[in-house]
């Protein structure tokens, strides 16, 4: 009966640390100049898995829709489409009852509104996570004013030339008060004092934390990807803001009395970037090539029921992640490819 | 497929397309060979030396060489299921492109199809059709852009040595404008001396500029005609209007179609030649930077990523002996306008801009080795290319330079003088 309690309060945060990161930039000696937080603060505390490769394709939709539902997807990274196989967070609400509440997602740019809900029969519609897309929630916010931030929503680095029109399980602007309990005004001047859409992304998940306490909390990081402008220097600007949020995250966390001591979080790229010296590429810059940097990358767990401290050298892919999660909540990912990973269990 | 050829292929190549040739390749080969000749009055002579090779050399094969050659590529295709797809054969589009990356097979796609680049390479070296000439590519970070001595070089990873320089004869000019153009009128030019006697092409020199000082400098050269070479020249800040306008075309098309194709389509039939300073109105020239903008090299966006993308595919495309590239800085981004980097940030956020010289130098450090490794992606700049890379604000540069080139690494600073009479002779 207590151990039913305590699953039952157990929460779950993922964070992609998107989009995109090589491993050299990060946690590779050269690089980890680069994350001090993360490995002063959070990896004494952690789990690591240095290498976790993921085999699928290489654009951040679609790899992140492979990370949600633990199958390598094939939709077209530019559409606005559902996976094809049921998310993690259908098999959680499904099968552990949970109400729509208890699943969320926070993303960063439209291409990823139908990232909550499959098009499996057998799971789907009206089963998946509410998907809040900040900045389209700010654009929303901000339109009949002086303000033109339109420019807000072109946002997708990898292909400048197009951005799917929102349809599907968008966030709605009326759920900024019912949920969020924030006026149009507060949310639109305090996300003038933000100075990435990262920062705004985490200022809506610390809210829907504190006004729902959703039990599975998907957040995708995205400003990483700025690389694809050819800019180093913002690339690498990029993974230091990320690196701080992640650990202003876990803050939450711990001063959350309905996360603290329940929580456990896993950080993980969606890929990495291609290698400088593959013909096919252009270095930091893109993830076209499918080379090793491209494709192999690194996880941290931290928090309840994860060792810490320790380093796990083994290979794991990201598909793993879904059915391990599926282990440690107790439903069963049965879609999935992966396999739970043994040193989460 | 009934194509319309360009009336200025050359007759043997008529002669192998009349035959029937393009329709005995496979069907993902089609779309790159299909649009380099329905481009053929934009490319640049050593895309059309390539092109008008590998078409002759497969054309050349008996039956049996023929398909032992494509053979893997068409195993491949069927297993990718390529006759299901809706796929051009005419053009390269995105969708081919996402068609493709889709495949499980992608990988060994990509293999098959440069391998068959690779037969054709080395066939022609073979026969001598590819000739080997001295290059040298003259990179440049300008003394604004302050460059950290202790870790300047390091991604250069012990390939090259450091030399010291001594910049002090080209300070007013600027160290390149001096390298390029410095020289008493009598004596010929490093750009001359890059000038190839049996070449005339402006695509033999080429000069990118992150500015547009050095583009300056080159025209004020050619008016006051000190120099008989015209090297191709591409300035970011002399291109604002075309980028501008071109970036506008995205923006405001985006919302009208339905998708990227649809986009890319109409991106490539804006009419770009209102948009173009004198020196970049040549057609070659004017879609080779139609192409850049809208590879999503971020070469619309920063100045700095212009020259690497403009750097690296003028190496793919032209193969010149002379490249030059100049980095400039650029402002600092605005907040929340990180997203927006497709946009004018200056018309999205009404702050003033703020220079970010550390980013920029950054900046340029990388793309500055990316230039070089995009060089050596080719066989003409493995073995005869000398790579120069200066930082004004250490008064150093870094030398990657094969055994014959008479340079050795000196602890004493070289005048800057010195240095173009070495480079002038390794090109000469």
């Amino acid at each position: 009966m207590r151990a039913e309690s305590a699953r039952r309060k157990r929460k779950i945060i993922v964070v992609t640390f998107g989009g995109g990161a090589r491993d050299q930039e990060t946690f590779a000696p050269q690089g980890q100049e680069n994350i001090p937080n993360m490995m002063k603060e959070l990896i004494p505390q952690s789990s690591f898995f240095t290498h976790v490769t993921n085999q699928g394709i290489l654009g951040h939709y679609v790899a992140t829709a492979s990370l949600t539902t633990g199958t390598y997807e094939t939709l077209n990274n530019f559409s606005a489409v559902p996976p094809d196989h049921p998310t993690v967070f259908e098999y959680f609400r499904k099968d552990l009852h949970r109400p729509p509440t208890d699943a969320w997602v926070v993303a960063p740019s439209n291409g990823f509104n139908r990232i909550g809900e499959s098009n499996c029969s057998s799971y789907g519609q009206g089963l998946g996570a509410a998907v809040i897309l900040p900045k389209h929630l700010l654009a929303a916010a901000s339109s009949g004013s002086k303000a033109n931030i339109d420019h807000l929503l072109r946002d997708n680095y990898e292909n400048p030339l197009y951005t799917p029109q929102l349809s599907g399980n968008e966030f709605q602007l009326s759920q900024l008060e019912r949920v969020l309990r924030l006026s149009v005004d507060d949310f639109t001047a305090h996300a003038r004092t933000l100075s990435s859409p990262d920062e705004l992304s985490l200022y809506i998940a610390r809210r829907l934390m504190e006004q729902e306490a959703p039990g599975l909390l998907w957040i995708t990081m995205h400003d990483i990807d700025i690389a694809h402008s050819g800019a180093y220097s913002l690339y690498m600007d990029g993974i230091r803001r990320t690196d701080r949020l992640c650990y202003e995250l876990w803050q939450a966390v711990q001063q959350n009395p309905e996360y603290a001591g329940n929580t456990t979080m896993f950080i993980l790229p969606d890929f990495g970037r291609d290698s400088d010296y593959d013909s096919g590429g252009n270095g930091f810059q893109h993830h076209r090539t499918g080379d090793i940097a491209s494709r192999t990358t690194w996880m941290m767990a931290l928090g309840v029921g994860i060792r810490p401290g320790m380093i796990y050298d083994d290979p794991i892919q990201s598909v793993d992640l879904v059915p391990s999660l599926g282990a440690i909540l107790g439903f069963d990912a049965v879609q999935s490819s992966g396999k739970p990973i043994k040193e989460l269990l | 497929m009934e194509m319309n050829l360009p009336g200025d292929l050359p007759p043997q190549l008529q002669q192998a397309i009349g035959s029937g040739l393009l329709q005995r390749l496979p069907v993902t080969f089609q779309p790159f060979v299909h649009q380099q000749l329905s481009e053929w009055d934009f490319l640049f002579p050593n895309e059309r030396r390539s092109v008008q090779r590998l078409l002759l050399y497969v054309n050349s094969l008996p039956p049996t060489q023929f398909n032992a050659l494509f053979a893997p590529l068409l195993q491949l295709e069927d297993k990718m299921g390529v006759r299901t797809w809706q796929f051009s054969t005419t053009e390269q589009t995105i969708l081919n492109a996402s068609l493709l990356a889709r495949s499980p097979y992608y990988q060994q796609w990509r293999q098959a199809v440069q391998n068959v680049f690779d037969a054709s390479d080395a066939y022609a070296l073979k026969t001598g059709a590819s000739v080997a000439r001295r290059r040298l590519v003259l990179l440049n970070i300008p003394a604004y852009l302050p460059v950290d001595k202790a870790t300047a070089w390091t991604r250069w990873q012990g390939i090259g040595f450091v030399q010291p320089l001594d910049l002090s004869a080209a300070h007013a000019s600027g160290t390149l404008a001096f390298l390029l153009f410095g020289e008493k009128a009598a004596s010929p030019s490093l750009l001359q001396a890059a000038q190839q006697p049996d070449d005339h092409s402006p695509a033999q020199a080429w000069i990118i500029d992150a500015g547009d000082n050095l583009i300056r400098a080159a025209l004020q050269d050619q008016a006051a005609a000190h120099s008989t070479s015209t090297p191709t020249l591409l300035g970011y800040k002399r291109l604002d209007t075309y980028r501008q306008n071109f970036s506008n075309e995205m923006n405001t098309m985006r919302r009208d179609l339905v998708d990227a194709d649809s986009v890319y389509d109409r991106l490539r039939k804006v009419d770009v030649r209102p948009w173009c300073p004198p020196e970049a109105s040549a057609p070659s020239i004017r879609e080779f930077l139609r192409a850049l903008y809208l590879s999503g090299n971020g070469a619309v966006i920063f100045g700095n990523s212009f020259v690497e993308w403009g750097a690296s595919e003028a190496l793919r495309r032209a193969r010149p002996s002379l490249l030059t590239a100049q980095f400039d800085l650029r402002s600092k981004p605005k907040p929340f306008t990180g997203v927006a980097v497709f946009d004018n940030p200056d018309k999205v956020n009404p702050l003033p801009s703020v220079d970010d010289p550390q980013g920029s130098a950054l900046d340029a450090q990388m793309l500055s080795l990316y230039i070089w490794l995009a060089a050596l992606r080719f066989t003409e700049y493995q073995h005869d290319t000398v790579c120069i890379c200066m930082a004004e604000s250490i008064a150093e540069a870094y030398i990657v330079a094969p055994p014959q080139f008479s340079l050795q690494r000196n602890p004493r600073p070289l005048s800057i003088d010195t240095l173009r009479q070495q480079l002038k002779t390794w090109l000469a």
